[in-house]
């Protein structure tokens, strides 16, 4: 030791404290760093615990006893701690910064989402913007989101050459040249009061191609249930053909029993009555053969109302031309004859008026009967029957509209539009 | 005398049962139409006593339907129900809405003239149960109720989640139905399921 005398003490207590505080504020640093977790913290973890170890190095050499010469060590020993304290002071703030919720570290963690996001005020202006959603605007509109509502509007247009823009439940999805398809979605959020624009871009490449797929497997689903909706009506016609085989035996069988009982009785004449049996068996047969002849294709469902209306003694009013289509002529046959059953039932009509026009996208028919004065309940609803729910049914299965009215005339007014769907 | 209505799609089987009708002096055929659409106007303005109603009949209009309403405003006609097809709900359903009898069609037996008759003399004949159909490894009689009517929504071609919806019922249960029916005919799609049961007749849907 030199003899510096009471200064030399005096700063060797000054450097001592000095060195316990800084040996303190070390452990403290190494504290910190281990409650903060994340890769990041483990480097400033490992500089805090060579600090620490460094002053540790340092309050056991000087509190040991150790004989340095006074002014070189003594001396340059505040130095080296003061560059110690400032690298731990630099640690420690670097670790509460990263405790800390901020603007920046807001606007950091945002840009690492792999969603698009926008906030903004009602006007447009933004509040925050990460970084995929300005790459997404530049995609779009060439340059970041400067006004959200602004930006919306050109997602909602999706005129951008090489963007394809589709719709799903009202939300615009854009597919961009990458084959990537992002969905756009705007909200409105209140928070303490205020009113902030939300918009929030997703990629929903992988939940487009899976709806795609779905929508293709549907397709094909719709195609086999169609045919065999188709097959089940075939099947009552080949159920029919059955019957009328089934039949033409029973005629064949007849045939031949007839044969054989008029060859029985040129052997054995028989009486009158015998003879008499077999002549009205020939007569049937024969009655029945003919016929056969006559069958050719089925009649038209609106033979049936016209002659049914003639039967029962209403005159049917025509107007315009009754189409082609074989379900929409089902339909005005369904159509007349639950007419006809309500006319004469209800209104003891005898006349009945039906008007088919046929208009750019749809047929419009409407059918009218006089409505008999005791009868009258004046305009409004009427309370349908089965027979009217029934033909409401069908017209709506078929794609269509029906409305019933009362009031004057009884009216049922249906609008077909063309190409609907066919009968099940 | 009575007078007969008779209802029925096919020429061939109508003009049987005219040449029947016509035959036998008991009966006078008063009408003869191919569709049940329009059986309930000829009751009101023809003194009708009888109807022989066959179940698909032309303009896709359902006779039991039909039946069932003349039954209910002409409760004096007596109505006979002609059908080939084994859908075995025909007969509870003609039951249910007082059809007075029932009879599966057969060409080769002369039985309903005799049923015509014990009819109009009030007697109501009914078959004890519907004729027995194949369908793949299985009869007719081997499904329970439920199963028929899973079947019989089957054909419409829908999914099982409208089924679900019509019946009342959880998908769970529709697919524990289809997968039991599987079992049953052998079948290892609901396709060939639903063709099965349309090209046997056990099952018919919309009438």
């Amino acid at each position: 030791m030199s003899g510096l005398g009471d200064f030399g003490t005096i700063v060797q207590s000054v450097d001592l404290i000095f060195m316990f505080l800084n040996w303190a504020t070390s452990l403290f640093v190494v504290i910190g760093a281990l409650l903060v977790r994340g890769k990041r913290m483990m480097r400033d973890l490992l500089m805090a615990l060579l600090l620490f170890t460094v002053d540790s190095w340092f309050l056991l050499l000087f509190t040991g006893g150790v004989d340095m010469d006074f002014p070189k060590a003594w001396v340059l020993m505040p130095i080296a701690l003061a560059v110690f304290m400032s690298m731990k002071i630099d640690l420690y703030t670097a670790q509460s910064r990263n405790q800390e919720i901020s603007r920046f570290s807001i606007q950091e963690s945002t840009n690492k989402f792999p969603i698009g996001l926008c906030f903004s005020r009602l006007d447009g202006h933004p509040y925050l913007v990460n970084a995929r959603m300005d790459e997404l605007s530049y995609r779009i509109a060439d340059q970041p989101v400067m006004n959200a509502n602004e930006f919306f509007a050109q997602v909602q247009a999706g005129n951008r050459e090489g963007i394809c823009r589709t719709e799903r439940d009202g939300i615009p999805l854009l597919r961009f040249p990458d084959g990537r398809t992002w969905s756009f979605q705007k909200e409105l959020l209140k928070t303490d009061g205020e009113e902030i624009l939300q918009i929030v871009a997703i990629d929903t490449t992988e939940l487009e191609l899976l709806l795609e797929k779905r929508r293709n497997e549907n397709r094909k689903l719709e195609e086999i249930n169609h045919r065999l909706q188709e097959y089940g009506k075939s099947v009552e016609s080949l159920a029919t053909a059955k019957e009328w085989l089934d039949t033409k035996m029973r005629i064949h069988d007849t045939i031949g029993q007839n044969l054989m009982a008029t060859k029985y009785l040129f052997y054995d004449k028989g009486d009158e009555a015998r003879r008499e049996a077999i002549r009205e068996n020939w007569k049937r047969t024969v009655r029945m053969l003919q016929h056969d002849e006559d069958v050719t294709e089925p009649d038209d469902g609106m033979k049936y109302f016209l002659d049914a209306a003639r039967k029962v003694g209403v005159a049917v009013h025509l107007d315009g031309s009754i189409p082609k289509t074989p379900s929409v002529r089902e339909l005005i046959a369904a159509s007349g004859i639950q007419m006809l059953t309500n006319a004469v039932r209800h209104a003891d009509a005898r006349e009945l008026w039906v008007i088919i026009e046929d208009e750019l996208m749809n047929y419009r028919m409407l059918f009218y009967n006089e409505v008999k004065k005791e009868a009258k309940v004046g305009s409004g609803n009427v309370v349908e029957g089965g027979g009217l729910s029934g033909l409401r049914k069908k017209v709506e299965e078929l794609g269509g509209i029906m409305t019933v009215s009362s009031g004057e005339y009884f009216q049922i007014e249906i609008i077909m539009p063309k190409g609907g769907r066919d009968y099940v | 005398m009575y007078n007969v209505m008779i209802v029925e799609d096919d020429p061939m089987a109508r003009r049987l049962l005219e040449i029947m009708v016509t035959s036998d002096e008991s009966y006078h055929l008063a009408v003869s139409v191919e569709s049940a659409s329009v059986a309930e106007v000829y009751c009101m303005t023809e003194a009708i006593d009888l109807i022989l109603m066959d179940v698909c009949t032309a303009l896709h209009a359902s006779g039991l339907d039909a039946a069932i309403k003349i039954k209910k405003r002409f409760p004096q006609i007596r109505i006979i129900i002609i059908t080939s097809l084994p859908e075995c709900s025909f007969i509870e359903r003609a039951r249910e809405g007082g059809v007075d009898s029932f009879w599966y069609k057969d060409p080769f037996e002369n039985k309903l003239l005799d049923i015509m008759n014990r009819t109009m003399m009030g007697e109501s004949i009914y078959p004890d149960q519907s004729p027995t159909s194949n369908m793949g490894l299985a009869t007719s009689s081997e499904f329970t109720e439920r199963e028929l009517d899973v079947l019989r929504e089957l054909i419409s071609g829908d999914t099982d989640e409208m089924i679900a919806e019509r019946l009342n019922l959880s998908v769970h249960t529709i697919k524990k139905h289809v997968k039991s029916m599987f079992q049953k005919t052998g079948c290892t799609t609901r396709t060939q399921l639903a063709v099965m049961a349309l090209e046997s007749g056990i099952v018919v849907r919309g009438i």
